[in-house]
């Protein structure tokens, strides 16, 4: 009922947009309202022309080094397996059947769900030195600490692993979410021109999926360059960790934005390939014809590979740490499931809820304006606000207060000036400022998400639906929302489970006596206190599954065709 | 339609006044802290709000609020970031009988813009069957070759070993220690990782023999309801460094009222609060760390630990120092 | 059989519903059938019975006098050497008009390829188009670019 009256509302106001000129008042202000999104962006990269030679001087000499090759080690290795173990399930799941394949098909997802930093923690908790794996080693077999070698789980390597572990999904969601779009008829036209199923799938699924790919892809790296809590925990020095010693250790801003700015090239390098790449070709729908998926049943031993592929991801990212914590969290619950906790899960949920439905909204506004006009400045500033995503959450969290504390302090004095009233802190401290921190952070999710899925659609198909009188309003509510349905769903998930699971900026910018189940499992986890930080932790996972069903459910079932 | 999205307006813009009340930014965890504050509001009626994070970013927070902060209180675990606090200008004096009757001159400020309210001592946990106590002498001799691939201390970005460092620092100069440092880290037996709770596993399943951590983490190990902290915890003994020399290094707890603090009274009432007898046995019976009021009486393990000789260093070197010694790990290779 | 295509007693049901019941009929060596049967009869599923996109109920298809499919038999669609233009030509909108006609060529080296792609060009006047992509081209060329494609790897059968 009230989405009805919610998309009612949200009709009209673009009916509105639609039937002013191009550079009518709403254009004017959706650029605002982008300007203002990018000034985080800004600060961080205006960081650059304030030098501090004697800080870099230092930095140079002694860790500046570790920093890219660890960070460029992460993004090689990660990018490298979360491709891997996204896009082969992906194709697999969606055109064949195998044991278990209509349960593997969401459940691969499992692991989004979990934060990398908690995945990281259980791991190191069973299989650490210390660990229950390795002191039974040691005494079934009397060998003492150095007379074994064991994969060290906190090190370069395993970071590697946990991120991927993590993050596959986001490749996963996007390529399957292709694949489903795709035609089917392309894929028969294939198989008549003689392609066996790997043929079609190498020279035609893939390359036509590949938009999609590259766009997982650079979540990916993105949220990989970004990460905190598990190369911290690793004892892993990457730019991120650099970031916050500087910041902190040296308690200099400006040097720590200056290395932020470093981390933000690495992303504006790839991200150009990437567009320049996609430039050339205009992945419309290559027929409007769809029949329905037929899944092809696989022999037995193709079956058993298909199986164990789109398995282990499973296994290793959810199956296995979930069950490290679910045993801690037995042995904890009876004290941890107190009032606090349920404060704390109606906080998470309802912060995540509100940013992912804001983040929607604002990403669909984007995405049309960019689409209906091809104005440069558009374009350019809906580019400039995915930067947010591969800024470190404490940096973005920094780069938030300083503007709102400086127009609340002005007001402040604006008021107390004329009308000796004092306002305080209007906006610092309140929510608001942590879910503007949230949207810098997370638009680039639900941006890049929706971008992909308006770019499949046609122009024409508009210009059809023109000629037969339909508004643009009724265009958008008949037409493009239910072939792009799965794919704003996949954006509002995304982003809710991101805000879930985010951690640095949270801890600076929430307001007093307001906690999340992320700050708590941090805290508990820091303090070596992994048993209690068990429940907390697995309520973010909890919480994050029922998306993750929902996504993959509308996935199959907003593809045209589909019975 | 309308009543949701009052409802969101609500949520996000919950900042309603209260009667009595002062708000604490703490570096201390909540769990740590939060019992007191409780205790705190019940005995006296005033409302505690706490948040809670690294005290970093809450002097970040502090600079940038200005005179609008919320903040009555800073709560940190550490006196350089005290000192690098007063320094900022973000705290006020605080003229109180009961805080100077009661915290020894070399855990307060000297201007009385901070106090320290518990402390506790960096020390030396080691392996019996591996090590012979008296081979152990101070921090100085953990440069010794005798120590190669022997040692777990905990990452350089954590403030404990700063201040560690920096302490050694006022004591030795920045050439001498920087010599020390450096082979200090090459006698550790791996690259930092974890926390102090993982340097003790570490000493206790064999991955090095001694290990540098802060007392109350041994303590807590010991009491601990998890079988393998409590068993990895007893297979170490406690040692107190440079007894024969300036003493163990110590830090403090503490806090201080900010300078645009709105609750100013109620700021000090909860120092106050937090330096009575109650309050100081409470840091001492249940989070194991020494009350900084010399009369309260160490129970338990505290007590089983005994008396040591502590370094009676003033604390705000630890803060004029901390740069130095965060670049002198840096130029080291103590990650 | 000399036939290119026999059916024998073809039957096929979806999902419950019977499409196509009891068809027999054989086609020539050389030559051009029409199918013709108002909307719905079942003429694009009986094409893709022979393509092998379906699979029979009952009763048999042969190709150049080879079983293709059979209950319990089925050559997979790749194997038939069949050329179809599909209603929307559907071209691989990420290859140029060149990439798209030689896609089916068993041998996709360029010395090879040239011979046949240079003839195909010819015979359906695409000189001027040969790097372009789908999307840049019109109706009646994209139906060109689909037919020489279909016809670039010399299929038995053509539909």
């Amino acid at each position: 009922m009230i989405f009805k009256n919610f998309s009612k509302s949200f009709y009209s106001l673009l009916n509105l947009n639609f039937s002013l000129l191009k550079f009518s008042r709403l254009n004017l202000t959706l650029i605002l309202l982008a300007l203002f999104f990018c000034i985080p962006v800004v600060i961080v990269c205006g960081s650059l022309f304030f030098p501090a030679k004697d800080i870099w001087t230092h930095l140079i000499d002694t860790v500046l080094t570790d920093y890219i090759f660890n960070s460029l080690a992460l993004l090689i290795g990660v990018g490298f397996f979360s491709l891997l173990l996204g896009v082969i399930p992906a194709w697999l799941v969606t055109m064949y059947q195998f044991p278990m394949s209509r349960y593997l098909e969401w459940a691969i997802l499992l692991p989004m769900s979990m934060p990398a930093y908690i995945i990281a923690y259980s791991y190191t908790g069973t299989f650490d030195a210390a660990g229950p794996v390795q002191t039974m080693m040691r005494e079934l077999t009397g060998w003492e600490y150095n007379d074994y070698w064991f994969p060290e789980v906190r090190s370069l390597g395993g970071a590697i692993a946990m991120l991927s572990l993590v993050l596959y999904p986001y490749v996963y969601l996007l390529a399957r979410a292709s694949f489903i779009e795709q035609s089917i008829c392309v894929l028969e036209v294939s198989r008549t021109l003689g392609c066996s199923a790997m043929d079609a799938f190498r020279r035609v699924a893939l390359p036509l999926a590949r938009p999609a790919i590259i766009v997982g892809l650079s979540l990916v790296l993105m949220e990989t360059l970004a990460d905190y809590g598990t190369v911290q925990y690793f004892g892993v020095s990457a730019f991120t960790t650099g970031i916050f010693r500087t910041w902190f250790g040296m308690d200099n801003s400006l040097v720590a934005a200056q290395l932020s700015a470093i981390l933000l090239l690495f992303v504006v390098v790839f991200l150009y390939l990437e567009r320049r790449s996609r430039k050339q070709l205009a992945f419309h729908h290559t027929s409007n014809r769809y029949s329905p998926l037929l899944k092809q049943k696989l022999k037995s031993s193709s079956a058993f590979f298909a199986f164990v592929i789109c398995f282990a991801p499973l296994l290793f990212g959810f199956i296995l740490p979930a069950s490290f914590l679910g045993e801690w969290a037995i042995s904890t619950y009876s004290e941890a499931l107190d009032i606090d906790f349920y404060i704390l899960l109606l906080n998470s949920l309802s912060l995540a809820f509100i940013t992912a439905l804001l983040a929607l909204v604002i990403a669909l506004f984007l995405g049309y304006m960019n689409r209906n006009s091809h104005l440069f400045i558009n374009r350019f500033l809906v580019r400039f606000i995915s930067l947010g995503y591969a800024i470190p959450g404490t940096v973005i969290a920094v780069g938030v207060l300083i503007p709102f504390a400086w127009f609340d302090n002005r007001l402040d004095e604006f008021l107390t000036l004329h009308f000796n009233f004092s306002s305080g802190l209007l906006i610092s401290g309140t929510l608001f400022i942590l879910i503007f921190a949230y949207l810098v952070r997370f638009l680039a999710v639900s941006i890049n998400t929706v971008e992909a899925a308006l770019e499949k659609i046609k122009p024409e198909m508009d210009e059809v639906a023109k000629t037969a009188g339909m508004s643009h309003v009724n265009i958008m509510r008949r037409i493009h929302i239910p072939i792009m349905r799965g794919s704003l769903l996949t954006a509002l998930l995304l982003v809710f489970v991101d805000v879930l699971k985010e951690l640095p900026a949270t801890l600076i910018l929430r307001p007093f006596n307001f906690n999340t189940l992320a700050v708590r499992t941090f805290e508990l986890a820091n303090e070596e206190r992994l048993a209690e930080a068990a429940v907390p932790a697995l309520a973010i996972v909890i919480a994050g599954i029922i998306p993750v069903i929902m996504i993959s459910n509308s996935i199959s079932r907003s593809r045209p065709g589909y019975e | 339609m309308k009543k949701t999205l009052t409802i969101i307006i609500f949520l996000i813009f919950q900042q309603l006044p209260n009667a009595a009340e002062v708000n604490v930014y703490s570096a201390r965890k909540e769990t740590l802290i939060k019992p007191l504050l409780d205790q705190f509001t019940r005995d006296t009626g005033i409302e505690a709000n706490l948040v809670t994070g690294k005290a970093d970013t809450f002097i970040k927070r502090l600079e940038i609020e200005g005179k609008n902060t919320p903040a009555d209180i800073l709560l940190t675990v550490d006196a350089a970031r005290l000192v690098r606090a007063k320094e900022k200008g973000l705290f006020q004096e605080v003229i109180s009988d009961v805080l100077n009757k009661v915290i020894p001159n070399y855990f307060r400020d000297i201007d009385n813009h901070w106090f320290g309210l518990s402390f506790r001592s960096r020390v030396i946990v080691f392996a019996p069957d591996r090590v012979n106590k008296g081979e152990l002498i101070d921090y100085l001799d953990l440069a010794n070759s005798k120590w190669k691939g022997r040692i777990c201390v905990r990452s350089s970005s954590n403030i404990y070993n700063q201040s560690l460092v920096a302490s050694m620092i006022a004591h030795h100069g920045i050439n001498k220690i920087e010599i020390w440092a450096s082979r200090l880290v090459e006698n550790f037996a791996r690259p930092s990782k974890g926390g102090d709770r993982d340097q003790i596993k570490a000493v206790a399943i064999g991955v090095c023999d001694i290990a540098l951590v802060n007392n109350y983490y041994l303590a807590g190990m010991l009491e601990s309801s998890q079988e393998y902290e409590t068993y990895a915890a007893k297979k170490v003994k406690l040692f107190w460094p440079d007894q024969n020399g300036h003493g163990a290094h110590v830090n403090i707890s503490g806090a201080g009222v900010t300078k645009y603090a709105k609750n100013k009274e109620e700021a000090i009432q909860l120092l106050e609060y937090l330096v009575t007898d109650k309050a100081q046995q409470w840091y001492s019976d249940i989070n194991y760390e020494y009350a900084v009021n010399p009369e309260i009486k160490n129970t338990a393990i505290l007590g089983k630990w005994g008396v040591f000789k502590y370094d009676d260093l003033n604390l705000s070197l630890l803060g004029r120092y901390n740069r130095d010694a965060v670049l002198l790990m840096d130029r080291v290779g103590w990650k | 059989m000399n036939n290119a295509i026999e059916i024998k007693e073809l039957s096929l049901s979806i999902e419950g519903r019977s499409i196509l019941e009891n068809i027999s009929f054989g086609l020539g060596e050389i030559g051009i059938a029409c199918l013709l049967g108002p909307s719905g009869c079942g003429k694009t599923s009986l094409l893709r019975c022979i393509a092998g996109f379906e699979e029979l109920n009952n009763g048999e298809v042969w190709i150049k006098g080879v079983i293709a499919s059979k209950p319990n038999h089925h050559l997979p669609v790749e194997q038939r050497n069949i050329g179809m233009v599909f209603q929307d030509y559907v071209l691989f909108p990420h290859m140029s008009v060149t990439e798209n006609i030689i896609f089916g060529l068993k041998d996709q080296r360029v010395a090879r390829t040239k011979e046949r792609l240079d003839e195909l060009i010819e015979l359906f006047a695409l000189e001027k188009h040969t790097k372009k992509y789908p999307h840049q081209l019109s109706g009646g060329q994209q139906q060109r670019v689909a037919l020489a494609r279909a016809m670039a790897p010399r299929p038995g059968v053509f539909c």
